[in-house]
């Protein structure tokens, strides 16, 4: 099959070196992750555990990798219920005002993180309401910048779904609202976890706008090791990166189960 | 039943079952943004145009275009913004000259088990916490990394080379955050390219790179622009990686905003430099999605 | 009184006609056919019908009651589209069973329905299977059970059997037909096929750019044309440039080259002007036959002749105008070669004047 039409050498071979680009940075805070001695050097040390064990006795990275966990948690929760009202709105309305909502969904992620980060917490500090520095100010900005990935989406799901199946459910006796309930939302499942998983991930990784909005007491996972970065490298910081790295393969795996790849790339 | 006349006929506006009332579903979505989205980056545009005093971030009112005016007349700040344009050129150029291949090789190869696993580490890596990205490439290119670590042990070098803490640690630290981006641009655009139009113009005599240059390249122009465009805009606005792979050396816009604000205390002026970033951003990404648009035929 | 009533039913979508000014009347237990060409307004007028389009003018009468402000599930309509619409995340029970769930009947008596209503469309034992595990065909009957068992009052097709291939249209024409004579039920069939609509209706709407050119019974459509365009896109007719020298009451007096004839006339046309002559290629006798049955004739030249086994079809110049006869192709009867002169005729019922343009 490969020699109908073969892919030029130089192809392969850059591609090759993409793909390290890649992946090797992955791959070295997995080796550093698993390694023995104190520091990652060439040729490794050796295998072990330690500073996984670590990791789970860390005063620092445990409680961040927590907090990190549960904020994206309550991120996604908020996010997929506005994000995907929203998108039965963007795709159902007829008004004209869509076009122009569909623009401002998407904002946030345009807007640089730093640039975000700063405005939301200038808002804060004028409003007085208590939210500078807080888990819901955190809650907010992390909310902001998953809702587009959900709206994204969960908008390309109905917009693949099939409106005469729903027609056919109003036909047969049901409202509106026991149409979408037991039709729509059914077939648009998986589209929705797909967002899910997408705003959870974003959420859990999310640096550049915790910067302005986190307090040492409120540390999340990223910041803990940009902190730890900026003195040594903790080789706990590795192991809580491979818990990150498994966290994240699990979670594309599923979402190339649950929507089609190829659709979501014809969007990109 | 007694005729009707057509005014009784007309069944006049939409009457609600049609078009039932659907904005319930946003206003949530919508009022939240306009009141942490909207409403505190405009905040941030006035606060841009106060005049500047050190530790105050509350409003006062005295509106003035000094702290613009500052931007663009003392060296330290233009350079701030040539050095962060230098780089998101560098940096989208690198991306699209090693991502092209990979991207081809995804949208054209035979094997669809191929494809799929290279789409699915493609994405992971994109999704996978920049920050811990950064910590294998510090480790990797530190003074005492494993590059380094290993040519001195091998006898090939007596001093380290000085691959990090300067432009060219965090060109390869942006290349490595947001080759992922460009990569998904170019599969959908590669993809779109009907095969039958390279295999004729293969059998109308064209070598391969003939074909490449003159079918394929053009055609997937608009996924080049689109990558090229969003590569640019995430590399200009990154805070985390010129900061670890920079060591604060390296001065770009984001950088210089945050230290603005967290080590000389001037929010005003962090604001001014901020609205800079947000609107070459902005500029950027808009021509991205306009690209975008055009090249799905206004299915985004 | 009839079943469905539809007044002045109109659809613009911007500057486009959908529908325009569609005045119709559907009797009790009526299979009534809206036939016409791609584009033309079929399915915008059933989903109005439906209630899935609300009409920008005019009025939707479902027996005897106006429907136009109720929304789909008020109307007590059964709907079958073109795909067919199986719920893909139930199976063929659920999906029959869901109309019957909303109508809150208890299990008992929706199982025996469920299993009635497989039964009638003998999909008996396939309850547990999932719509991709079904063919076109039984997603098809699937679709009609699922709309029957909630007893509607009248029933709506969309080009159901557009979706099927040449073999199972055939099969499921003539299903779809008795079960629908067996019900009793008022039904709206959309399609664009003439053959589906000429054998399954009681009565057809031809539609054209959003109007209803001509409703009648198929015999009425096909052997009466209201005009042209109804004459071409029902079978094959000769349409040939004549003029009128007399109109009367159904009969209009034409000449056609110097031969004087007489033709069926159902509308104004202006006498002296020119006007237009339909005749079907059956309907066009030739040689010995034509002068067995007196009727005036005209000379013609063969042009060609097509072999069709059952039927021979001649090409055909009267005057400098084309015209296509066919005939059985039966031993006694004689044939002609090309170049060949030969007399035609017809007798005046068979042949139809419709005014030029
Ligand atoms: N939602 C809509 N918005 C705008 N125009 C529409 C819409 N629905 C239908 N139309 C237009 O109205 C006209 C009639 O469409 P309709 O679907 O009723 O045709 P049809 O007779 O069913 O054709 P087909 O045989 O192809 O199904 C077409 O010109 C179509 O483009
Ligand atoms: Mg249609």
């Amino acid at each position: 099959m490969s020699d109908v039409k073969p892919i030029p050498l130089t192809f392969r071979i850059i591609a090759g070196i993409a793909l390290l680009v890649l992946l090797v940075p992955v791959s070295i805070v997995v080796m550093a992750g698993f390694n023995s001695g104190e520091f990652l050097r060439f040729p490794p040390d050796g295998l072990s555990l330690r500073w996984i064990k670590e990791f789970f006795v860390s005063q620092t990275f445990l409680p961040a990798f927590k907090m990190s966990f549960g904020l994206a948690l309550a991120t996604t929760f908020v996010s997929t219920v506005l994000g995907t009202l929203a998108s039965v709105f963007l795709t159902r309305s007829t008004s004209r005002w869509r076009e122009m909502l569909r623009a401002l969904f998407i904002m946030p992620v345009i807007l640089p993180g730093v640039v975000l980060g700063l405005a939301l917490y200038v808002f804060y500090i004028w409003t007085d309401l208590g939210l500078a520095r807080s888990l819901p100010g955190l809650l907010i900005g992390h909310v902001l910048v998953t809702m587009p990935f959900v709206i994204a989406t969960v908008t390309a799901s109905l917009v693949d779904f099939d409106l005469s199946i729903e027609e056919a459910a109003r036909a047969l006796g049901a409202s509106p609202l026991q149409a979408f309930m037991k039709v729509t939302l059914p077939n648009i499942t998986p589209g929705i976890m797909a967002g899910t998983i997408f705003a959870f991930i974003v959420s859990f990784g999310q640096f550049e706008l915790t910067l302005f909005l986190s307090t040492p007491d409120l540390q999340t996972l990223p910041i803990a090791i940009y902190t730890s970065l900026r003195y040594a490298f903790e080789p706990t910081a590795a192991a809580a990166g491979i818990f990150a790295i498994f966290l994240v393969t699990v979670s594309t795996l599923l979402t190339s189960r649950l929507v089609n790849l190829k659709k979501l790339l014809r969007r990109h | 039943m007694t005729e009707l006349t057509a005014e009784q006929i007309d069944t006049g506006p939409r009457s609600g079952w049609q078009a039932p009332n659907l904005w319930w579903l946003v206003l949530p979505a919508v009022l939240f943004l306009i009141l942490f989205f909207l409403i505190p980056v405009l905040s941030l545009f006035a606060t841009s145009f106060d005049k500047a005093f050190a530790g105050v971030i509350t409003f006062q009112g005295n509106l003035t275009w000094d702290n613009y005016e500052r931007i663009f007349t003392r060296a330290l700040y233009y350079k701030a913004i040539y050095k962060s344009v230098f780089l998101g050129v560098a940096v989208s150029l690198i991306c699209l000259v090693i991502g092209y291949p990979l991207a081809y090789v995804i949208a054209r190869t035979l094997r669809p088990g191929t494809a799929t696993l290279l789409t699915i580490l493609v994405l992971a890596s994109m999704q996978l916490d920049m920050v811990i990205r950064l910590y294998g490439m510090m480790v990797l290119m530190g003074d005492n990394g494993l590059i380094n670590n290993g040519l001195t042990a091998l006898g090939i070098i007596s001093e380290p080379l000085p691959l990090m803490y300067n432009d060219f640690g965090v060109v390869v630290g942006l290349v490595q955050v947001t080759l992922p981006f460009m990569i998904l641009s170019l599969i959908g655009a590669i993809k779109s390219i009907n095969p039958a139009l390279e295999e004729a113009a293969r059998s109308l005599g064209s070598s391969r790179w003939h074909v490449m240059r003159t079918i394929t390249w053009p055609l997937s122009l608009p996924g080049v622009y689109a990558g090229t465009l969003l590569v640019f805009a995430l590399a200009i606005s990154s805070y985390v990686v010129p900061a670890l792979m920079g060591g604060w050396k390296v001065i770009t816009l984001p950088i210089h905003i945050y230290q603005q604000i967290a080590e000389v205390g001037r929010w005003q002026f962090g604001a001014a430099v901020a609205v800079i970033l947000f609107l070459t951003s902005l500029f950027a990404m808009t021509i991205y999605i306009l690209a975008l648009r055009r090249n799905a035929g206004g299915r985004v | 009184m009839s079943d469905i009533r539809l007044e002045n039913l109109t659809k613009t979508y911007g500057h486009t006609h959908a529908v325009e000014a569609v005045t119709l009347k559907i009797e009790e237990g009526e299979f009534y056919a809206l036939l016409g060409p791609s584009g033309c307004g079929k399915s915008t007028t059933l989903r109005m019908v439906a209630g899935f389009v609300m009409p920008s003018m005019g009025r939707i009468w479902i027996g005897g009651q106006d429907v136009t402000p109720l929304p789909p599930e008020k109307r007590d309509i059964g709907i079958v589209f073109q795909n067919y619409a199986i719920f893909p995340h139930m199976n063929v029970a659920e999906n029959i069973a869901f109309g019957l769930k909303l109508r809150k009947q208890s299990r008992a008596q929706i199982e025996t329905s469920v299993k009635a209503a497989l039964d009638q469309v003998g999909l008996t034992g396939f309850g547990d299977r999932y719509q991709r595990n079904l063919s076109g065909g039984q997603q098809q009957r699937v679709a009609l059970a699922r709309v029957l068992v909630t007893k509607p009052r009248i029933l709506l097709l969309d080009e159901p059997l557009s979706a099927l291939d040449k073999a199972l249209r055939e099969e499921m024409k003539f299903w779809i037909k008795n079960l629908q004579q067996e019900l009793g039920i008022t039904t709206i069939y959309v399609t664009h096929d003439q053959d589906e609509a000429l054998t399954m209706s009681d009565r057809i709407g031809v539609m054209r750019a959003g109007h209803v050119e001509q409703s009648g019974t198929p015999r009425e459509i096909y052997e009466e044309p209201a005009t042209l365009f109804v004459t071409s896109f029902i079978g094959q007719s000769n349409v040939l440039d004549v003029t009128c020298l007399e109109a009367g009451e159904g009969r209009a007096t034409v000449r056609l080259a110097d031969t004087v004839l007489k033709a069926g006339l159902r509308h104004r046309v202006p006498v002296g002007a020119g006007a237009k002559l339909v005749i079907r290629p059956e309907n066009v006798l030739m040689g010995a036959e034509a002068e067995a049955t007196g009727v005036p004739l005209l000379e013609a030249r063969v042009l060609g002749e097509t072999y069709q086994g059952a039927m021979l079809r001649y090409r055909l110049d009267v005057a400098g105008q084309e015209l296509v006869a066919e005939r059985q192709n039966q031993m006694h009867l004689a044939c002609w070669e090309p170049g060949a002169t030969v007399k035609i005729g017809w007798t005046p019922e068979r042949a139809r004047l419709l005014p030029a343009g």
